[in-house]
């Protein structure tokens, strides 16, 4: 998929769904039922066994599904999944290299940050969009806020933490979009392959996301930065 | 296979005492009074003057300890501190230079890290733990559990404002130990050479350890690991 589009749904959707699981199936599984719930976004974590083959199999099974690689620790695992067809790329921490490399091979990279400082050396780099994780730790929402006071042009993604209580605050104090785990695609749903469930909560939170977006247009209109 | 012996015992234990003490004899104090409560992981803060004696004498006077310099700030002072003998080199933020020559003098090392970038950054520099320090301050036990889930591999030390109350949901969130200080050796218990309080400290920490990794980690490697007999 070209980077602009997968640029263009992360934007528009502002959620995106990160599974860990170390089986095709179950990856196939949870992909197709939050695309059920209108998010055809995926991203896989690395930190599991086989992820790569699991978003190898992802790619040819649901073309039309973004799929990218979460927990992305350096260039070599980036090389990795690009090979495997993974059309974005997120890290938990900063790493210089994985970024460049990214760049170079023209794919959606957002690395994770955390303090303002590291935020502003991401963002020097031309990455596509900035993470920011854990946030929920570090003050949630109110440290979204407050990030986007200096940094108001610097799209940030918010995850860890994000759930169907916080999610729209997320948006309403300047996340463009959300990284959700476990809230949105809970291990014992797809364990027991509860699809009306992953998609009953992905379609909550794409509305979260949508009221968010509306909260913030109506309140400060001059300062969305939707498309 | 000394490296090794330090390892394990920092990971069998699950606990590093950071003493900040300014004479000798308080420091040898508090230590035996850790070893006897079965907390042998002294890690001496080089923030006092004269910490580098204080470590040459430990190291001389009881093998049975795990002595190591902590808030090492550069790679001269870290060699001044294996000079007298420490058997780990820990900091409060990453300095390359310091984990380099650690790694080179086959010593532990764990360099203080606090975001997830730095976390991956003192790792990749080839640290032997990375501790994340200060803790409690940034979300405490659930944010290690975040970076436990970012980083499963990445063996963390919780260190930071970590008392009787929290010690063991750190290591259910997934720290392999904790670094302690006040609440484990308070001023007061040193200067009134209160032995018995320390031991009943150290026999506390050591037990919210023992009983979190029992709860949540019965299979783990690392977990029946017996304290090394050197």
């Amino acid at each position: 998929m070209k980077r602009e589009a997968v640029r263009g749904w992360i934007e528009d959707i502002g959620v995106i769904p990160a599974v860990r699981v170390s089986s095709a199936e179950d990856a196939l599984f949870a992909a197709e039922a939050v695309a059920g719930g209108g998010i055809p976004i995926v991203e896989v974590e690395l930190t599991v066994p086989g992820a790569i083959k699991v978003i190898a199999h992802l790619v040819k099974q649901v073309p039309d599904m973004v799929v990218g690689a979460g927990s992305v620790l350096d260039a070599e695992m980036a090389r990795g999944c690009l090979d495997a067809g993974a059309s974005f790329l997120t890290s938990d921490g900063l790493d210089a290299g994985m970024v460049e490399f990214a760049l170079k091979q023209g794919v959606v990279v957002f690395p994770g940050v955390l303090t303002p400082t590291e935020l502003i050396t991401a963002w020097k780099t031309g990455c596509d969009f900035i993470k920011i994780v854990p946030c929920s730790n570090v003050g949630g929402d109110s440290y979204i806020r407050d990030l986007k006071g200096p940094f108001p042009n610097v799209p940030l993604i918010a995850a860890g933490g994000v759930n169907q209580q916080n999610a729209s605050n997320y948006i309403l104090h300047g996340a463009l979009a959300l990284g959700i785990g476990g809230e949105l695609v809970p291990k014992e749903a797809i364990r027991m392959r509860q699809a009306d469930r992953i998609g009953e909560l992905a379609r909550r939170f794409v509305d979260f996301v949508k009221s968010g977006r509306a909260h913030r247009q109506a309140r400060r209109p001059s300062s969305v930065n939707r498309p | 296979m000394k490296k090794e012996y330090v390892l394990d015992g920092i990971k069998a234990v699950g606990i590093v005492a950071a003493i900040r003490l300014r004479t000798k004899e308080a420091a040898l104090f508090a230590a035996e009074a850790l070893r006897q409560g079965g907390v042998p992981i002294i890690e001496i803060a080089m923030t006092l003057d004269g910490a580098i004696d204080v470590i040459s004498e430990l190291r001389k006077h009881n093998a049975e300890l795990i002595v190591g310099a902590g808030s090492v700030l550069d790679q001269k002072m870290a060699l001044t501190c294996l000079d007298a003998g420490a058997q780990f080199i820990t900091s409060d933020r990453l300095h390359p230079a310091i984990v380099e020559c650690a790694a080179k003098h086959e010593v532990v090392v764990f360099p203080g890290a606090l975001t997830p970038s730095e976390v991956v950054a003192a790792w990749e520099a080839g640290s032997d733990f990375v501790k994340v320090v200060p803790c409690a301050q940034i979300g405490g036990e659930a944010y290690i559990r975040s970076l436990h889930a970012m980083f499963p591999r990445i063996p963390l030390i919780a260190a930071g404002g970590i008392d009787q109350q929290t010690a063991s949901n750190y290591i259910l969130a997934g720290a392999v130990a904790l670094g302690v200080g006040r609440d484990l050796i308070p001023g007061e218990a040193i200067r009134q050479r209160q032995e018995s309080r320390i031991h009943e400290l150290a026999r506390r920490f050591a037990a919210f350890v023992k009983t979190a990794r029992e709860g949540k980690l019965p299979t783990r490697e690392g977990d029946n690991m017996q304290y090394p007999a050197e």
